[in-house]
């Protein structure tokens, strides 16, 4: 189910759906801001980052990507 | 050796990416708070499994269309018939009398809308100059949910809609409505037609079911019971925006309780 983030005195609406075999998170931010896709991408090596799909967005996707792991975690 | 979003990627994650990519695209995210009917929009729905063991989520369009047609015929059906909702007294005659349109996806084209809340307004008349109610209305938007139930199943009827233009096959589906419980005839003071909300057991057997025409009409005129739901009055931008936003309204009279309490509804299939 969607659940909610608080990043910077605002409040985000986080939904989480399988696409192209990832799992990828919908951010809404409300009307004012377009809404952001990120999922995890692997690096060579094996390292993980947050990524937006498509490219761009990528100072947003590390940010909110980090409170969704943190999100996540708590819930486990 | 690629470079996504400026971090350094092996082509066969740069390829999934770019597959993402499109998949994202092509995917409407059902995470609105409302869905306006009359915008048409994605939705999610249950239909069962070829086996009827499971069901699968998919997404459709809100308004049904039957068959074939081009997208002007379309607009053209919508814009006539309204298909946005069915009436359960409606599933085999017409209200003209007429063989439904309904009929055969009654039988077997049976699905389940999720939703996690519906918003209907009230209408409230105008007060004149003279302290007299006038003809004219305002509407005040309410959300109405189901206690303690982040997401509930409503009944619908879907189509495989195949575009004439286009060759391409849209899901599209209707909701079934039923007679206003006590606190829905005050909110939808218009109609008096709430829609029709199941319990676990009644979506299911809606979707699996091998059921008679007459089970088919009962489990779509079911009526929730006033005392099950939840409401509270919104700001009017759902309708532009999808987002819901509580508003009080100090004019607006309160909702009337007593009636709630002593409820004695036809069609109720929620028990005590």
């Amino acid at each position: 189910m969607p659940f909610e983030l608080e990043i910077n005195g605002r409040l985000l609406k986080v939904s989480e759906h399988e696409l192209a075999g990832k799992r990828v998170f919908h951010v809404n931010f409300g009307a004012s801001v377009k809404p952001l896709v990120i999922t995890v991408a692997v690096a060579p090596g094996g390292k993980k980052f947050w990524t937006s799909i498509p490219q761009g967005r990528q100072r947003e996707a590390t940010d909110i990507g980090k409170l969704i792991a943190e999100h996540i975690r708590a819930k486990r | 050796m690629c470079y996504y979003n400026g971090q350094k990627v092996t082509r066969a994650e740069f390829i999934q990416l770019k597959q993402l990519e499109k998949a994202v695209r092509d995917y409407d995210f059902l995470d609105v708070d409302v869905h306006n009917g009359f915008n048409y929009p994605p939705c999610a729905i249950a239909i069962a499994t070829d086996d009827r063991r499971d069901f699968e989520l998919v997404q459709a369009q809100w308004g049904y269309v039957p068959g074939k047609m081009s997208a002007d015929e379309a607009i053209a059906f919508r814009r006539k018939l309204t298909t946005l909702n069915f009436k359960a007294e409606n599933l085999w005659v017409s209200e003209s009398g007429k063989r439904s349109m309904w009929k055969d996806a009654a039988r077997s084209r049976r699905c389940l809308v999720l939703s996690t809340g519906i918003v209907e307004s009230r209408h409230v008349p105008k007060i004149g100059k003279k302290g007299q109610e006038l003809k004219e209305t305002i509407k005040y938007p309410y959300q109405v949910t189901l206690k303690d139930h982040e997401y509930f199943w409503l009944p619908g009827i879907y189509s495989d809609w195949l575009n004439t233009d286009t060759g391409e096959v849209t899901k599209t589906f209707a909701i079934g409505i039923t007679k206003a419980n006590e606190l829905m005839k005050q909110v939808h003071n218009s109609k008096l037609r709430m829609p029709c909300i199941l319990t676990d057991e009644l979506a299911w057997e809606w979707l699996m079911g091998d059921l008679s025409d007459d089970r088919i009409t009962e489990i779509a005129m079911t009526q929730i019971p006033s005392r099950l739901l939840e409401r509270c009055t919104i700001s009017p931008e759902y309708r532009l925006e999808g987002v819901i936003n509580k508003k009080e309204y100090p004019e607006l009279p309160e909702i009337k309780q007593e009636f709630i309490d002593q409820e004695v509804l036809e069609f109720d299939h929620w028990g005590k």
